[in-house]
């Protein structure tokens, strides 16, 4: 007799007479079936059911399309504008969303780096700025490390440039000043 | 490749792919091959899905149209009629939500007449019992759920795999797999005079 655990497998049933079940589904209903006569019985009715829709058609066959159905189709597309015509592609192709604001972006970095060179370049070979920027401050820990004796006489020298300079911040202002207190006579 | 109503799925071969290639360059002459070899599949399917001859012609004319302004969305990953099952099935539930509360077997009577049954011959008998037979089973399609109508259709009617119908609707193996079942249940009782016992299928060939 059917009963509520019979109904888990009416949808089974119904996949299983498509032959669309497989691997467990179709061993917990195949064992289902031999112990439950009501979900044969289902079984049995769902595949008449089936079989009944399949042979509608042989009652009434569908209609075909009416003589030169395709010739119409092309005839509409004829007087239509023309659509959109693109190539079929072998494979999906990326696309690439364009920002033109990012040439004008580097365009005005690359004018403002060639300024501040170009402005370097015209100041006086011995002044402040230039010496500070030179290359052995650039490279400041390595060539502390590489000569130790000589590192008092560089700040020295580099405090002493920096005292006129706008180029320091208040920390190395008094970190110059401590050297200036300690070594560097005054001008 | 799938079978479908004995038909081996055709997928996007060589020389069907030129052909796409030569609709989308604008060449309809090229297009209108493409109608040819599918015409009649998608044809099959709309008067499955809705009745009445006008409204038949006039979607099946619209699923072209459709396609042939969206030839770039196909990517050729699916086959072409699948792809084109997609549109059709989308004309068809524009055609649902537009014909308001018109049952399609309505439809049916007005456009069709008495066309049709005939043609599978027998006694005069056969022949009124297969009207009846196919008048309720329109009358049953028609009070489905439409997604239950469309599973019915595309698994018994059209013969389509699960994963082909998964394809299609755009939904889980597992919810055609429901709906299908459900539809099924909902026409047992609708048709039950006819599929009670095999001997009470009208006409049914044996």
């Amino acid at each position: 007799m059917s009963d509520a655990r019979c109904e888990e497998f009416r949808e089974l049933l119904s996949a299983f007479v498509d032959e669309s079940l497989d691997g467990g589904e179709l061993l917990y209903l195949e064992r289902h079936l031999r112990e439950c006569a009501a979900c044969r019985l289902f079984e049995e009715e769902l595949r008449r059911l089936k079989g009944l829709l399949q042979a509608a058609e042989a009652f009434r066959p569908p209609r075909r399309p009416p003589a030169g159905f395709a010739a119409m189709v092309t005839a509409r597309l004829d007087r239509e504008a023309p659509v959109r015509l693109v190539a079929f592609p072998e494979a999906p192709v990326r696309r690439v969303t364009r920002r033109p604001w990012i040439g004008m972006i580097a365009a005005a970095a690359a004018a403002a780096i060639f300024f501040a060179w170009s402005w370097q370049r015209l100041l006086p070979v011995d002044s402040p700025e230039q010496k500070l920027a030179s290359p052995s401050i650039a490279a400041g820990v390595d060539v502390a490390a590489a000569d130790n004796g000589s590192m008092d006489t560089w700040m020295r020298e580099h405090a002493m440039l920096a005292r006129d300079s706008t180029l320091l911040g208040p920390a190395e202002e008094i970190e110059f000043a401590r050297f200036r207190a300690d070594a560097v006579p005054e001008r | 490749m799938s079978v479908t109503n004995g038909e081996l799925d055709p997928g996007v071969g060589d020389g069907e792919r030129q052909l796409v290639a030569a609709a989308r360059g604008g060449d309809h002459r090229a297009f209108e091959a493409l109608v040819l070899k599918y015409q009649s599949r998608v044809y099959r399917l709309i008067q499955r899905m809705v009745s009445g001859s006008d409204v038949v012609d006039d979607l099946a004319q619209e699923v072209f149209i459709r396609a042939y302004r969206s030839l770039g969305d196909f990517k050729g990953e699916s086959s072409l009629y699948t792809w084109l099952y997609k549109i059709a099935l989308n004309l068809c539930r524009n055609h649902y939500r537009t014909r308001g509360r018109r049952p399609a077997h309505e439809e049916l009577e007005e456009a069709d007449g008495a066309i049709g049954l005939e043609a599978a011959g027998g006694t005069p008998e056969d022949e009124v019992s297969r009207r009846e037979f196919w008048d309720q089973l329109r009358r049953g399609l028609d009070e489905l759920p439409a997604e239950q109508r469309e599973a019915v259709v595309f698994c018994d009617l059209e013969g389509m795999s699960y994963e082909e119908m998964a394809s299609v609707i755009g939904v889980p193996i597992g919810t055609v797999r429901s709906r299908i079942f459900r539809g099924r249940r909902a026409l047992q009782g609708l048709l039950a005079p006819f599929h009670g016992s095999a001997a009470a299928a009208p006409g049914r060939p044996t």
